[in-house]
Protein backbone atom coordinates (compact mmCIF):
# COMPACT_ATOMS: atom_id res chain seq x y z
CA UNK A 1 0.00 0.00 0.00
CA UNK A 2 1.39 3.32 -1.01
CA UNK A 3 1.89 5.94 1.71
CA UNK A 4 2.05 9.69 1.28
CA UNK A 5 4.49 11.92 3.10
CA UNK A 6 4.98 15.65 3.55
CA UNK A 7 8.57 16.70 3.38
CA UNK A 8 9.53 19.70 5.50
CA UNK A 9 11.84 21.39 3.05
CA UNK A 10 14.00 24.01 4.70
CA UNK A 11 14.24 27.58 3.57
CA UNK A 12 17.67 27.32 1.92
CA UNK A 13 16.59 24.30 -0.12
CA UNK A 14 13.44 26.10 -1.21
CA UNK A 15 15.58 28.99 -2.37
CA UNK A 16 17.43 26.71 -4.81
CA UNK A 17 14.25 26.76 -6.85
CA UNK A 18 13.62 30.48 -6.97
CA UNK A 19 15.47 33.69 -7.63
CA UNK A 20 16.03 34.66 -4.01
CA UNK A 21 18.21 36.45 -2.94
CA UNK A 22 17.70 38.11 -6.34
CA UNK A 23 14.41 39.86 -6.93
CA UNK A 24 11.46 38.05 -8.32
CA UNK A 25 11.23 38.76 -12.05
CA UNK A 26 12.83 37.91 -15.35
CA UNK A 27 15.67 35.40 -15.43
CA UNK A 28 19.03 36.95 -14.52
CA UNK A 29 20.51 36.80 -18.02
CA UNK A 30 23.87 38.43 -18.71
CA UNK A 31 24.10 41.40 -21.08
CA UNK A 32 25.21 39.17 -23.99
CA UNK A 33 22.36 36.71 -23.50
CA UNK A 34 24.78 33.84 -23.06
CA UNK A 35 24.34 32.74 -19.44
CA UNK A 36 21.84 33.35 -16.65
CA UNK A 37 22.47 33.10 -12.92
CA UNK A 38 21.14 29.68 -11.83
CA UNK A 39 18.55 29.78 -9.05
CA UNK A 40 20.52 27.20 -7.11
CA UNK A 41 23.76 29.24 -7.14
CA UNK A 42 22.96 31.72 -4.34
CA UNK A 43 20.33 30.82 -1.76
CA UNK A 44 20.91 33.37 0.97
CA UNK A 45 22.53 36.76 1.34
CA UNK A 46 22.33 39.21 4.24
CA UNK A 47 24.04 42.60 4.25
CA UNK A 48 24.11 45.52 6.65
CA UNK A 49 25.37 48.81 5.27
CA UNK A 50 25.67 52.41 6.41
CA UNK A 51 22.39 54.29 6.46
CA UNK A 52 23.74 56.70 3.86
CA UNK A 53 23.12 53.99 1.24
CA UNK A 54 19.76 53.04 -0.17
CA UNK A 55 19.44 49.36 0.82
CA UNK A 56 17.13 48.64 -2.09
CA UNK A 57 19.67 49.68 -4.74
CA UNK A 58 22.19 46.82 -4.60
CA UNK A 59 22.58 44.33 -7.43
CA UNK A 60 25.00 41.78 -8.82
CA UNK A 61 26.87 43.64 -11.55
CA UNK A 62 29.09 40.85 -12.83
CA UNK A 63 30.41 37.38 -12.19
CA UNK A 64 33.94 36.52 -13.21
CA UNK A 65 34.61 32.84 -13.83
CA UNK A 66 38.21 31.80 -13.30
CA UNK A 67 39.88 28.46 -12.80
CA UNK A 68 39.88 28.78 -9.04
CA UNK A 69 36.24 29.75 -8.71
CA UNK A 70 33.88 32.70 -9.07
CA UNK A 71 34.07 36.37 -8.16
CA UNK A 72 30.67 37.95 -7.59
CA UNK A 73 30.59 41.75 -7.77
CA UNK A 74 28.06 43.86 -5.87
CA UNK A 75 27.19 47.35 -7.06
CA UNK A 76 24.72 50.07 -6.12
CA UNK A 77 22.64 51.74 -8.82
CA UNK A 78 22.66 55.05 -6.93
CA UNK A 79 26.39 55.13 -6.23
CA UNK A 80 28.51 54.22 -9.23
CA UNK A 81 31.78 54.27 -7.27
CA UNK A 82 30.71 51.39 -5.06
CA UNK A 83 31.83 47.93 -6.12
CA UNK A 84 32.55 44.99 -3.84
CA UNK A 85 34.01 41.66 -5.02
CA UNK A 86 33.11 38.44 -3.21
CA UNK A 87 35.22 35.40 -3.95
CA UNK A 88 33.66 31.94 -4.00
CA UNK A 89 36.18 29.14 -4.51
CA UNK A 90 35.37 26.28 -6.84
CA UNK A 91 35.81 23.97 -3.86
CA UNK A 92 32.82 25.48 -2.02
CA UNK A 93 30.56 22.85 -0.56
CA UNK A 94 26.79 22.86 -0.96
CA UNK A 95 25.17 25.42 1.37
CA UNK A 96 28.53 26.80 2.46
CA UNK A 97 28.53 30.42 3.65
CA UNK A 98 31.07 33.16 3.01
CA UNK A 99 31.60 36.44 4.85
CA UNK A 100 32.52 39.73 3.25
CA UNK A 101 32.99 43.29 4.43
CA UNK A 102 33.96 46.78 3.39
CA UNK A 103 35.01 49.04 6.24
CA UNK A 104 34.87 52.13 4.06
CA UNK A 105 31.19 51.49 3.38
CA UNK A 106 30.48 50.18 6.88
CA UNK A 107 29.27 47.08 5.10
CA UNK A 108 29.21 43.56 6.47
CA UNK A 109 27.54 40.57 4.95
CA UNK A 110 27.36 36.90 4.24
CA UNK A 111 26.10 34.75 1.41
CA UNK A 112 25.29 31.09 1.15
CA UNK A 113 25.96 29.05 -1.96
CA UNK A 114 23.32 26.47 -2.83
CA UNK A 115 25.43 24.39 -5.19
CA UNK A 116 28.02 25.10 -7.86
CA UNK A 117 26.87 22.25 -10.06
CA UNK A 118 24.86 24.49 -12.42
CA UNK A 119 27.14 27.49 -12.66
CA UNK A 120 30.16 25.23 -13.12
CA UNK A 121 29.13 24.85 -16.76
CA UNK A 122 29.72 28.55 -17.46
CA UNK A 123 32.62 29.35 -19.76
CA UNK A 124 35.47 31.27 -18.17
CA UNK A 125 35.19 35.02 -18.59
CA UNK A 126 33.49 38.16 -17.32
CA UNK A 127 29.70 38.09 -17.35
CA UNK A 128 27.92 41.38 -16.74
CA UNK A 129 24.34 41.94 -15.60
CA UNK A 130 21.92 44.84 -15.72
CA UNK A 131 20.22 45.99 -12.53
CA UNK A 132 16.85 45.18 -14.12
CA UNK A 133 17.54 41.45 -13.88
CA UNK A 134 19.98 41.15 -10.97
CA UNK A 135 18.66 43.37 -8.18
CA UNK A 136 18.86 41.95 -4.67
CA UNK A 137 15.60 41.56 -2.80
CA UNK A 138 15.04 44.47 -0.46
CA UNK A 139 15.12 42.31 2.64
CA UNK A 140 18.65 41.15 1.80
CA UNK A 141 20.13 44.55 2.64
CA UNK A 142 19.37 46.40 5.84
CA UNK A 143 20.77 49.74 6.95
CA UNK A 144 22.73 50.30 10.11
CA UNK A 145 22.76 53.58 11.98
CA UNK A 146 26.53 53.25 12.20
CA UNK A 147 26.71 55.51 15.19
CA UNK A 148 29.12 55.39 18.07
CA UNK A 149 28.40 52.11 19.77
CA UNK A 150 31.26 51.67 22.23
CA UNK A 151 33.38 54.02 24.30
CA UNK A 152 36.49 53.04 26.23
CA UNK A 153 38.30 55.05 28.88
CA UNK A 154 42.01 54.49 29.32
CA UNK A 155 43.99 55.54 32.39
CA UNK A 156 47.63 54.58 32.10
CA UNK A 157 47.64 50.90 31.26
CA UNK A 158 44.09 50.37 32.50
CA UNK A 159 41.45 50.15 29.83
CA UNK A 160 37.83 50.32 30.89
CA UNK A 161 35.10 47.93 29.90
CA UNK A 162 33.18 49.10 26.84
CA UNK A 163 30.68 51.78 27.77
CA UNK A 164 27.25 51.87 26.17
CA UNK A 165 24.11 53.84 26.85
CA UNK A 166 24.74 57.37 28.04
CA UNK A 167 28.22 58.74 28.69
CA UNK A 168 28.81 62.27 29.92
CA UNK A 169 32.04 64.22 29.51
CA UNK A 170 32.58 66.24 32.68
CA UNK A 171 35.28 68.85 33.08
CA UNK A 172 37.55 68.08 36.01
CA UNK A 173 40.11 70.40 37.65
CA UNK A 174 41.90 72.67 35.20
CA UNK A 175 39.89 71.32 32.25
CA UNK A 176 37.36 73.33 30.32
CA UNK A 177 34.88 71.84 27.84
CA UNK A 178 33.13 74.02 25.33
CA UNK A 179 30.39 73.01 22.92
CA UNK A 180 29.75 74.64 19.57
CA UNK A 181 26.85 73.64 17.30
CA UNK A 182 27.89 72.57 13.82
CA UNK A 183 26.02 71.67 10.67
CA UNK A 184 26.15 68.00 11.55
CA UNK A 185 25.85 68.13 15.32
CA UNK A 186 28.12 69.55 17.96
CA UNK A 187 31.82 70.17 18.32
CA UNK A 188 33.36 69.78 21.75
CA UNK A 189 36.66 71.47 22.49
CA UNK A 190 38.77 70.22 25.38
CA UNK A 191 41.11 72.81 26.87
CA UNK A 192 43.48 72.63 29.81
CA UNK A 193 44.28 75.56 32.10
CA UNK A 194 47.61 77.37 31.68
CA UNK A 195 48.51 76.96 35.35
CA UNK A 196 51.21 74.29 35.40
CA UNK A 197 50.24 73.25 38.89
CA UNK A 198 47.48 70.76 38.59
CA UNK A 199 45.06 71.19 41.44
CA UNK A 200 42.63 68.59 42.51
CA UNK A 201 39.40 69.01 44.38
CA UNK A 202 39.61 68.30 48.09
CA UNK A 203 38.59 64.80 49.03
CA UNK A 204 36.89 63.95 52.29
CA UNK A 205 37.56 60.76 54.19
CA UNK A 206 34.96 58.86 52.23
CA UNK A 207 36.46 60.05 48.98
CA UNK A 208 33.64 62.39 48.12
CA UNK A 209 34.56 65.68 46.55
CA UNK A 210 33.37 68.47 48.79
CA UNK A 211 32.10 71.83 47.77
CA UNK A 212 34.45 74.71 48.46
CA UNK A 213 33.67 77.44 51.04
CA UNK A 214 30.99 79.67 49.56
CA UNK A 215 30.34 82.02 52.52
CA UNK A 216 31.57 82.90 55.99
CA UNK A 217 28.90 83.91 58.50
CA UNK A 218 26.60 84.33 55.54
CA UNK A 219 28.95 86.70 53.72
CA UNK A 220 30.07 85.71 50.22
CA UNK A 221 33.07 86.83 48.20
CA UNK A 222 33.15 89.20 45.26
CA UNK A 223 32.68 88.21 41.62
CA UNK A 224 36.14 86.65 41.62
CA UNK A 225 35.47 84.73 44.78
CA UNK A 226 37.76 86.93 46.88
CA UNK A 227 36.85 87.42 50.52
CA UNK A 228 38.66 90.16 52.55
CA UNK A 229 39.25 90.00 56.31
CA UNK A 230 40.06 93.44 57.80
CA UNK A 231 41.47 94.21 61.25
CA UNK A 232 39.85 96.62 63.70
CA UNK A 233 40.86 97.91 67.19
CA UNK A 234 43.69 95.90 68.62
CA UNK A 235 43.58 93.27 65.80
CA UNK A 236 45.75 93.30 62.73
CA UNK A 237 45.73 90.73 59.85
CA UNK A 238 48.98 90.34 57.99
CA UNK A 239 49.36 88.11 54.87
CA UNK A 240 52.17 85.65 55.27
CA UNK A 241 53.27 82.73 53.14
CA UNK A 242 50.35 80.30 52.83
CA UNK A 243 48.37 82.03 55.57
CA UNK A 244 47.33 85.07 57.53
CA UNK A 245 49.01 86.26 60.77
CA UNK A 246 46.57 87.62 63.34
CA UNK A 247 48.07 90.11 65.83
CA UNK A 248 46.55 91.73 68.94
CA UNK A 249 48.59 94.89 69.18
CA UNK A 250 47.18 95.76 72.61
CA UNK A 251 48.85 92.83 74.26
CA UNK A 252 52.31 93.35 72.82
CA UNK A 253 55.12 93.57 75.52
CA UNK A 254 56.42 97.14 76.34
CA UNK A 255 60.08 96.16 76.86
CA UNK A 256 62.62 94.83 74.48
CA UNK A 257 64.46 91.58 75.05
CA UNK A 258 67.62 93.44 76.12
CA UNK A 259 65.67 95.38 78.69
CA UNK A 260 63.97 92.27 79.90
CA UNK A 261 67.39 90.59 80.10
CA UNK A 262 68.59 93.38 82.48
CA UNK A 263 65.50 93.07 84.60
CA UNK A 264 65.94 89.35 84.68
CA UNK A 265 69.58 89.79 85.77
CA UNK A 266 68.52 92.18 88.56
CA UNK A 267 65.88 89.74 89.69
CA UNK A 268 68.45 86.99 89.73
CA UNK A 269 70.93 89.24 91.61
CA UNK A 270 68.21 90.16 94.08
CA UNK A 271 67.47 86.51 94.58
CA UNK A 272 71.11 85.76 95.08
CA UNK A 273 71.41 88.71 97.54
CA UNK A 274 68.42 87.52 99.44
CA UNK A 275 69.99 84.12 99.79
CA UNK A 276 73.25 85.65 101.04
CA UNK A 277 71.35 87.87 103.45
CA UNK A 278 69.48 84.90 104.77
CA UNK A 279 72.75 83.07 105.33
CA UNK A 280 74.16 86.18 107.03
CA UNK A 281 71.14 86.43 109.31
CA UNK A 282 71.58 82.80 110.23
CA UNK A 283 75.18 83.46 111.14
CA UNK A 284 74.18 86.54 113.16
CA UNK A 285 71.60 84.46 115.01
CA UNK A 286 74.14 81.82 115.76
CA UNK A 287 76.59 84.50 117.02
CA UNK A 288 73.91 86.01 119.25
CA UNK A 289 73.16 82.60 120.68
CA UNK A 290 76.86 82.08 121.48
CA UNK A 291 77.11 85.56 122.99
CA UNK A 292 74.11 84.99 125.15
CA UNK A 293 75.59 81.71 126.41
CA UNK A 294 78.89 83.34 127.34
CA UNK A 295 77.11 86.15 129.13
CA UNK A 296 75.08 83.73 131.23
CA UNK A 297 78.18 81.71 132.04
CA UNK A 298 80.07 84.77 133.24
CA UNK A 299 77.21 85.80 135.51
CA UNK A 300 77.10 82.42 137.19
CA UNK A 301 80.84 82.28 137.91
CA UNK A 302 81.35 85.86 139.14
CA UNK A 303 78.44 86.24 141.59
CA UNK A 304 79.26 83.43 144.14
CA UNK A 305 82.86 84.34 144.43
CA UNK A 306 82.12 87.97 145.35
CA UNK A 307 79.46 87.18 147.97
CA UNK B 1 9.48 33.12 -16.04
CA UNK B 2 10.27 30.13 -13.78
CA UNK B 3 7.16 28.31 -12.66
CA UNK B 4 8.50 28.40 -9.07
CA UNK B 5 7.97 32.16 -9.01
CA UNK B 6 4.29 31.77 -9.67
CA UNK B 7 3.92 29.76 -6.50
CA UNK B 8 4.68 32.91 -4.55
CA UNK B 9 1.76 34.87 -5.93
CA UNK B 10 -1.24 35.67 -3.81
CA UNK B 11 -4.76 35.57 -5.22
CA UNK B 12 -4.82 39.33 -5.66
CA UNK B 13 -1.60 39.40 -7.57
CA UNK B 14 0.50 40.82 -4.77
CA UNK B 15 3.30 38.98 -3.12
CA UNK B 16 5.53 39.41 -0.17
CA UNK B 17 9.16 40.15 -0.73
CA UNK B 18 12.06 37.90 0.03
CA UNK B 19 10.89 35.79 2.90
CA UNK B 20 7.73 34.75 1.13
CA UNK B 21 7.93 30.97 0.94
CA UNK B 22 4.36 29.84 0.54
CA UNK B 23 0.82 30.90 1.21
CA UNK B 24 1.23 30.64 4.95
CA UNK B 25 3.57 33.60 5.05
CA UNK B 26 2.62 35.43 1.91
CA UNK B 27 1.58 38.40 4.05
CA UNK B 28 5.12 39.11 5.19
CA UNK B 29 6.02 41.47 6.83
CA UNK B 30 2.61 41.60 8.55
CA UNK B 31 1.31 38.69 10.55
CA UNK B 32 -2.29 37.74 9.71
CA UNK B 33 -3.24 41.23 8.49
CA UNK B 34 -6.76 42.62 8.42
CA UNK B 35 -8.28 43.16 4.95
CA UNK B 36 -7.81 46.92 5.18
CA UNK B 37 -4.01 46.55 4.89
CA UNK B 38 -3.52 43.08 3.45
CA UNK B 39 -1.27 42.93 0.35
CA UNK B 40 -0.21 46.57 0.69
CA UNK B 41 3.18 46.21 2.40
CA UNK B 42 5.84 44.09 0.70
CA UNK B 43 8.78 44.67 3.03
CA UNK B 44 9.76 46.89 5.90
CA UNK B 45 12.55 47.74 8.31
CA UNK B 46 12.56 49.81 11.49
CA UNK B 47 15.99 50.51 12.89
CA UNK B 48 16.13 52.33 16.22
CA UNK B 49 18.96 53.78 18.23
CA UNK B 50 18.94 52.11 21.62
CA UNK B 51 19.60 55.35 23.53
CA UNK B 52 16.77 57.16 21.75
CA UNK B 53 13.97 54.83 22.66
CA UNK B 54 12.18 55.19 25.94
CA UNK B 55 12.40 51.85 27.68
CA UNK B 56 8.70 51.82 28.47
CA UNK B 57 7.94 51.99 24.75
CA UNK B 58 9.71 48.76 23.99
CA UNK B 59 7.47 45.75 23.72
CA UNK B 60 7.33 42.12 22.83
CA UNK B 61 5.88 42.95 19.43
CA UNK B 62 5.00 45.96 17.31
CA UNK B 63 2.24 46.88 14.91
CA UNK B 64 1.55 49.42 12.23
CA UNK B 65 -1.11 51.54 13.88
CA UNK B 66 -1.52 54.35 11.35
CA UNK B 67 -0.86 54.84 7.65
CA UNK B 68 -1.14 58.13 5.80
CA UNK B 69 -0.97 58.55 2.04
CA UNK B 70 -0.52 54.94 0.93
CA UNK B 71 -3.87 54.65 -0.77
CA UNK B 72 -6.15 56.85 -2.84
CA UNK B 73 -9.40 55.68 -1.31
CA UNK B 74 -11.59 57.69 1.08
CA UNK B 75 -9.92 58.55 4.35
CA UNK B 76 -11.17 56.88 7.47
CA UNK B 77 -13.04 59.25 9.79
CA UNK B 78 -10.64 59.85 12.67
CA UNK B 79 -10.91 61.96 15.80
CA UNK B 80 -8.93 65.18 15.08
CA UNK B 81 -7.69 65.13 18.66
CA UNK B 82 -5.64 62.05 17.81
CA UNK B 83 -3.52 64.18 15.48
CA UNK B 84 -3.35 61.65 12.70
CA UNK B 85 -2.41 64.16 10.01
CA UNK B 86 0.60 63.49 7.84
CA UNK B 87 3.26 66.05 7.03
CA UNK B 88 5.05 63.98 4.40
CA UNK B 89 3.57 62.30 1.35
CA UNK B 90 3.36 59.24 3.54
CA UNK B 91 3.56 58.79 7.29
CA UNK B 92 3.12 55.92 9.69
CA UNK B 93 2.85 55.22 13.38
CA UNK B 94 4.18 52.21 15.25
CA UNK B 95 2.76 50.95 18.53
CA UNK B 96 4.00 48.26 20.85
CA UNK B 97 1.98 45.28 22.00
CA UNK B 98 0.21 47.28 24.76
CA UNK B 99 -0.77 50.14 22.48
CA UNK B 100 1.92 52.64 23.48
CA UNK B 101 3.25 54.68 20.57
CA UNK B 102 6.82 53.80 19.70
CA UNK B 103 7.13 56.59 17.15
CA UNK B 104 5.13 58.56 14.62
CA UNK B 105 7.00 59.83 11.56
CA UNK B 106 4.98 63.04 11.46
CA UNK B 107 6.25 64.03 14.88
CA UNK B 108 9.88 64.72 15.68
CA UNK B 109 10.84 62.61 18.66
CA UNK B 110 13.66 62.96 21.16
CA UNK B 111 13.50 66.77 21.15
CA UNK B 112 14.75 66.92 17.55
CA UNK B 113 13.53 69.41 14.97
CA UNK B 114 10.80 68.06 12.73
CA UNK B 115 12.75 69.32 9.72
CA UNK B 116 15.51 66.91 10.73
CA UNK B 117 13.35 63.98 9.62
CA UNK B 118 14.48 63.18 6.07
CA UNK B 119 11.72 61.68 3.95
CA UNK B 120 12.50 60.04 0.62
CA UNK B 121 10.37 58.14 -1.84
CA UNK B 122 11.59 56.08 -4.79
CA UNK B 123 9.89 53.83 -7.30
CA UNK B 124 11.86 50.59 -7.30
CA UNK B 125 10.20 48.94 -10.27
CA UNK B 126 6.83 48.64 -11.94
CA UNK B 127 5.28 47.07 -8.85
CA UNK B 128 7.11 48.39 -5.83
CA UNK B 129 7.98 51.72 -4.22
CA UNK B 130 10.16 52.58 -1.25
CA UNK B 131 9.40 55.26 1.31
CA UNK B 132 11.96 56.01 3.96
CA UNK B 133 12.14 58.23 7.03
CA UNK B 134 15.51 58.94 8.60
CA UNK B 135 16.32 61.00 11.66
CA UNK B 136 20.06 61.44 12.04
CA UNK B 137 21.43 58.56 14.03
CA UNK B 138 18.10 58.07 15.84
CA UNK B 139 16.05 55.95 13.49
CA UNK B 140 15.82 54.65 9.96
CA UNK B 141 12.47 53.33 8.71
CA UNK B 142 11.82 51.90 5.29
CA UNK B 143 8.52 50.66 3.88
CA UNK B 144 8.30 48.96 0.51
CA UNK B 145 4.75 48.85 -0.73
CA UNK B 146 2.94 47.61 -3.78
CA UNK B 147 1.95 50.11 -6.43
CA UNK B 148 0.46 47.88 -9.11
CA UNK B 149 -1.81 44.93 -9.54
CA UNK B 150 -1.24 41.87 -11.58
CA UNK B 151 -3.86 42.50 -14.23
CA UNK B 152 -3.66 38.95 -15.50
CA UNK B 153 -5.02 37.53 -12.27
CA UNK B 154 -6.81 40.25 -10.36
CA UNK B 155 -10.41 40.72 -11.19
CA UNK B 156 -11.31 42.98 -8.27
CA UNK B 157 -8.34 45.15 -7.32
CA UNK B 158 -8.34 46.41 -3.80
CA UNK B 159 -7.90 50.04 -2.95
CA UNK B 160 -6.63 51.42 0.35
CA UNK B 161 -7.76 54.38 2.38
CA UNK B 162 -5.65 57.53 2.19
CA UNK B 163 -5.64 57.81 5.99
CA UNK B 164 -6.56 54.90 8.21
CA UNK B 165 -5.88 52.90 11.34
CA UNK B 166 -5.50 49.27 10.28
CA UNK B 167 -7.48 46.83 12.34
CA UNK B 168 -4.66 44.31 12.56
CA UNK B 169 -1.12 44.93 11.34
CA UNK B 170 1.23 43.12 13.68
CA UNK B 171 4.77 43.06 12.30
CA UNK B 172 6.87 39.96 11.99
CA UNK B 173 9.64 39.59 14.51
CA UNK B 174 12.87 41.05 13.23
CA UNK B 175 11.27 43.97 11.42
CA UNK B 176 11.94 46.29 14.36
CA UNK B 177 15.56 46.14 15.42
CA UNK B 178 17.36 48.02 18.12
CA UNK B 179 20.93 49.07 17.49
CA UNK B 180 23.11 49.37 20.55
CA UNK B 181 24.75 52.76 20.52
CA UNK B 182 26.22 55.25 22.94
CA UNK B 183 25.00 58.74 23.58
CA UNK B 184 27.96 60.98 24.31
CA UNK B 185 27.16 64.16 26.18
CA UNK B 186 29.05 67.08 27.64
CA UNK B 187 28.09 68.29 31.07
CA UNK B 188 27.44 71.99 30.94
CA UNK B 189 26.30 73.10 34.33
CA UNK B 190 23.25 71.04 35.10
CA UNK B 191 22.44 70.18 31.49
CA UNK B 192 24.07 67.91 28.97
CA UNK B 193 24.64 68.41 25.27
CA UNK B 194 24.88 65.71 22.66
CA UNK B 195 28.30 65.35 21.11
CA UNK B 196 29.36 64.45 17.62
CA UNK B 197 32.98 65.61 17.47
CA UNK B 198 35.87 66.13 19.85
CA UNK B 199 38.76 68.48 19.21
CA UNK B 200 41.76 69.57 21.23
CA UNK B 201 41.88 73.02 22.75
CA UNK B 202 44.53 74.89 24.72
CA UNK B 203 47.33 72.83 26.27
CA UNK B 204 45.83 69.55 25.09
CA UNK B 205 46.52 67.08 22.35
CA UNK B 206 44.11 64.45 21.11
CA UNK B 207 45.96 61.42 19.82
CA UNK B 208 44.40 58.55 17.92
CA UNK B 209 46.20 55.39 18.80
CA UNK B 210 45.45 51.85 17.77
CA UNK B 211 48.37 50.17 19.45
CA UNK B 212 46.22 48.53 22.08
CA UNK B 213 44.39 45.75 20.33
CA UNK B 214 41.59 45.37 19.66
CA UNK B 215 40.44 48.83 20.60
CA UNK B 216 41.26 52.04 18.82
CA UNK B 217 41.26 54.82 21.32
CA UNK B 218 41.95 58.48 21.62
CA UNK B 219 43.78 59.80 24.63
CA UNK B 220 43.99 63.25 26.04
CA UNK B 221 47.53 64.39 26.75
CA UNK B 222 48.13 67.16 29.27
CA UNK B 223 51.92 67.49 29.09
CA UNK B 224 52.32 70.47 31.40
CA UNK B 225 50.11 69.37 34.22
CA UNK B 226 51.17 67.58 37.33
CA UNK B 227 49.33 66.69 40.46
CA UNK B 228 50.40 68.36 43.70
Amino acid sequence: MATSAIWNVNWLVENTQRAYPLQYGPAAMDTTGTVSIPEDFLVQMQITVSYIYDPTAFYISKIIVVGTGFIVYLKNVLLSTFELPITIPSTAADFESFQFASDADQLNGSLTVGTLSSIASWPAGVWQFDPAVAMLESDVVRPTLAGLNRLYVRNGDTLSAPLTGYAVLDAGPNIRLSVQPTATGNLVTISAGTNPNYTQACLCGNGAVTQGIVSINGQTGDSNGNFNILGKGCYQFTPVANGIEITNVCTDPCCTCDQLEGVLKDVRDFGNGAASLEQYLVKIGEALERLQFVTQLNSAVITPCDS
Amino acid sequence: MPISHLNNRDPLGRYGVGRNQNKLVRDYPIWNPSPDIQYLIADMWVLLNSVSVAVDRLGSSYRLSWLWGFGAGPAQALDPLLGYVGIHNKDIELQNNVGATLLRTSIAPFGAELSSVVFTERQLNARLSLVRWQLGGYYDIGVIYHTAWNDDIDVAPQEYASNFLPVSAKLFGGIVTLESTIGLYVKDGNSVTNVTELQHGHNTTLVKNSSVAPVSYTHLALPTNREV
